[in-house]
């Protein structure tokens, strides 16, 4: 039985979690699409997978993306209501089958984007593909030769404002309603592209220049996109700034789905993101003798994993539950 | 990046791998104490990893116990020897904590 979602505690990066809230908000993120179970499973300890899933939701409930959850909070109530307006959906009081609710990002910045702003090359490149794709982007300017003015990729979001009422100031950052525009105007684009992909090509006599561009993304960024959790043209860009070696380091990876060739990258965040705040909380609530346990276990796990143990085999970190 | 203030352990040796021995040190900073994962030793090991990294622990002995032990896997992981100039087989020494006081 699904017990209806609330909260006791604040769920956040800095608090101590109950754990009981921590499977409830991972099973009501996972019932609505906005949970990926890590390969060491769903645990009842907070980990960056739910917070970022926290953060998903907030982002598309137009919430302030915090990754922060109270108790009668905005987040908690509106995932309270999601939670239950699918089970009523469903018709009686069980978990529901994942539903394709979650929809991967199209454009995604990595920075803030506009006059004297960050501009990273990844996001001009790909703010450059976006304007082009939903047509805000004139054609006679949607050819880079030797790299667009910026002032132009400027304008251009500046009439993306003018165009759907937003604050008319020519900059976007991550997150923001702009971007935000851009993603939702781009999303029914590349969806199509991937629909169509494979009976058209570039160059292929299509006259629908944006359509065609759309279309020549390859496989593989959606695939990382999908992998990584990134934005399918930032995932795009970053695969073409690769070198042949990290393409194939890359493949690996999600070849293998990081359990049998951990990246030390992985390692690292498990140990200081998911092992190490278990433990600080297992000492908080269990008191020290409890906690030497979990830390001694965890620096073992860490050692494990950076000597290539597959992380779902990894040693249990000792939580001293039974 | 973290810097070391207060070293509680520092050692340098040579590391053997493969039949090449290459400069080895170690640092290990004074017991710290932050939110996220509670006490902590900084520690510089390049050998072990190119930036200083925290190992933590439920009290200050415990993370000084567990920098050593995380140093030491990781040499035994990478099928490496520490030795001394001569050649000899050495060891990482413990770090006793709270610190022994010294006769000022």
């Amino acid at each position: 039985m699904f017990a209806p979602f609330k909260l006791r505690s604040t769920l956040s990066r800095n608090a101590n979690a109950d754990p009981d809230d921590t499977r409830r908000t991972k099973k009501a993120l996972d019932q609505i699409g906005y949970f990926e179970t890590p390969s060491y499973g769903m645990t009842e300890y907070p980990d960056e997978p739910m917070f970022k899933g926290i953060e998903d939701f907030q982002r598309d409930q137009g919430l302030n993306r915090d990754g922060i959850m109270k108790p009668n909070g905005e987040t908690a109530k509106a995932l309270e209501k999601k939670v239950g307006k699918q089970t009523q959906r469903n018709g009686v009081n069980v978990p529901a089958k994942p539903q394709a609710t979650k929809t991967r990002s199209a454009f995604g910045l990595f920075g803030e984007f506009g006059k004297r702003r960050t501009n990273q090359p990844r996001d001009i490149a790909a703010v450059e593909r976006a304007l082009a794709w939903t047509g805000n982007l004139p054609r006679n300017q949607s050819k880079t030769e030797g790299g667009r003015k910026e002032n132009d990729l400027f304008d251009a979001v500046k009439r993306v404002q003018q165009k759907t009422g937003l604050k008319v100031d020519g900059w976007m950052r991550p997150y923001g309603e702009t971007e935000r525009e851009l993603d939702r105007q781009l999303k029914p684009k590349l969806r199509d592209a991937q629909k169509t992909r494979g009976t058209k090509t570039e160059g292929s006599g299509s006259d629908d220049q944006q359509e065609t561009a759309a279309a020549a993304i390859p496989p593989i960024a959606y695939k990382i996109a999908e992998f990584f959790g990134m934005a399918v043209m930032a995932a795009w860009t970053w695969w073409q700034s690769m070198s042949s070696a990290d393409r194939e380091k890359v493949r690996r990876q999600m070849d293998g789905n990081g359990s049998s060739d951990n990246s030390e990258e992985d390692c690292h965040r498990l140990h200081y993101e998911t092992d190490i705040p278990t433990c600080n909380g297992i000492s908080r609530r269990r008191g020290k003798q409890a906690a030497a346990r979990c830390f001694a276990s965890a620096s073992e796990r860490y050692a494990a994993c950076l000597r290539g143990v597959p992380i779902n085999q990894l040693p249990p970190l000792d939580t001293w539950n039974n | 990046m973290e810097q070391l203030d207060k070293i509680i352990l520092s050692f340098d040796a040579f590391v053997e791998r493969g039949g090449d021995a290459v400069p080895f040190s170690l640092c290990v900073g004074h017991p710290d104490y932050d939110d996220h994962g509670g006490h902590y030793c900084l520690v510089e090991c390049p050998f072990v990893r190119d930036v200083a990294f925290k190992i933590y622990g439920a009290d200050e002995a415990q993370a000084c116990e567990l920098s050593i032990f995380f140093v030491r896997q990781r040499i035994t992981d990478m099928d490496a020897q520490l030795v001394d100039k001569d050649g000899s087989e050495i060891d990482i020494p413990e770090i006793i904590y709270p610190p022994q006081s010294s006769s000022e």
